[in-house]
């Protein structure tokens, strides 16, 4: 297995998840060392496999960070991300603040494109349940974004 | 809504630095093929998310302070959380030589002060297995150990020659061991350990039950 490729191909998604978790960027980072140091320990994962296992190995890590009782105080994340666009940093805003059930379910939907039901299985939900977070993730995106301004009616989706 | 979040977030990639310091990570443990003097970076990947608890007037006036662990060596810094309440952590520096765990075939080591102890068998999902020493300056050090051999957590509290709690960190302490550990240890931190491993189903919860605890010992301080 060579842990140095399937870092390089999927660090980013390790990353973000984690940072959908919680949302602070060193603590994102940390996880992520967390999980491929972990990574480095399995003797070996099914070829094929290996981004579903990173996955959840990190939904597990941020949601043990979670619980631990200690949150660091961080610059507001908007600011640290250099995103190019007004309207991108206004959608990242709004995304991070949902709920972080609700976050987390629009991040692995949206972006990484997993079903509900693939969805259920890594967090250990419902489908049901992931189908509700998303309905009223949308909604409230909306209702957030138009009050901000943000052109919504042409994304259609919403 | 797709097109959105996938322009969005394709902005969003981990830090070069963060990329490299993982890589050397990966790097270097390769070329060693063995994993067993990583501690140091599993410490330092958990420092975030390890919280040390500490009386507030013991150290709000320093600002800062080193606490000697079995597993290193914790400097504890303060601040402010966003509700006013003063709030503490440590950051842990360890070393290989600091190794207090070591797995082997599926088995589970402590480097106990007379020797290893096999807690393989000992652990439990439930119930802490707790280790305790004291250092020649009359400190106490206690680990609070659970979960299996191959997932293990544990967490190390020290109190001063007087009797005084001074504080702690915790490593994969998640189970209903830790809160049990606590609870018999007496730590003047158990209430917050048990809204933390409680936390689950509400990561949100959890941080606000911190907020009121700090806040709570803030003002006995």
């Amino acid at each position: 297995m060579d842990v140095t490729a399937i870092f390089m191909e999927y660090k980013d998604s390790v990353f973000r998840l984690a940072l959908n978790y919680t949302r602070s960027i060193p603590d994102a980072e940390d996880i992520c060392q967390t999980v491929f140091l972990k990574l480095l320990r399995q003797p070996s994962i099914k070829p094929g496999c290996e981004k579903a296992w990173l996955m959840q190995v990190t939904a597990n890590e941020s949601r043990n960070f979670l619980r631990s009782f200690w949150r660091r105080n961080v610059e507001p994340l908007e600011d640290m991300i250099p995103l190019q666009e007004t309207k991108d940093r206004e959608l990242f805003k709004q995304v991070m603040q949902l709920k972080t059930g609700y976050r987390v379910v629009v991040y692995l939907y949206y972006y990484e494109g997993y079903s509900t039901e693939e969805i259920g299985k890594l967090l250990k939900i419902s489908k049901t349940a992931v189908t509700t977070r998303l309905q009223r993730a949308r909604q409230q995106l909306k209702k957030e974004l138009e009050e901000s301004g943000y052109e919504t009616a042409n994304e259609g989706a919403f | 809504m797709k097109q959105q979040m996938k322009a969005l977030f394709d902005q969003v990639t981990m830090s070069e630095e963060c990329e490299m310091r993982i890589e050397k990570m990966l790097r270097e443990n390769g070329k060693k093929k063995h994993f067993g003097v990583k501690r140091k970076a599993v410490i330092a990947a958990v420092a975030a998310a390890v919280l040390c608890a500490l009386p507030i007037t013991a150290y709000a006036a320093t600002g800062g302070e080193i606490l000697r662990f079995l597993g290193g060596k914790g400097t504890i810094y303060h601040g402010s959380a966003e509700n006013g309440s003063v709030i503490a952590k440590v950051e842990m520096e360890t070393s290989p030589e600091n190794d207090l765990f070591r797995q082997e075939n599926g088995k589970l080591y402590l480097m106990g002060s007379g020797g290893e102890i096999d807690l393989t068998d000992q652990l439990s999902e439930t119930e802490p297995y707790i280790y305790s020493c004291a250092a020649a300056d009359g400190t106490v050090h206690y680990l609070i150990i659970g979960g299996s051999a191959e997932n293990y957590g544990y967490a190390e509290f020290v109190k001063d020659a007087d009797g005084v709690w001074q504080g702690g960190y915790s490593y994969n302490a998640v189970g209903e061991w830790y809160k049990q550990g606590a609870r018999e240890l007496e730590l003047p931190w158990a209430g917050m350990i048990e809204n933390a491993v409680d936390g689950a189903d509400d990561e949100n919860a959890a941080v606000s039950a911190t907020s009121e605890e700090w806040t709570s010992i803030d003002s006995e301080g």
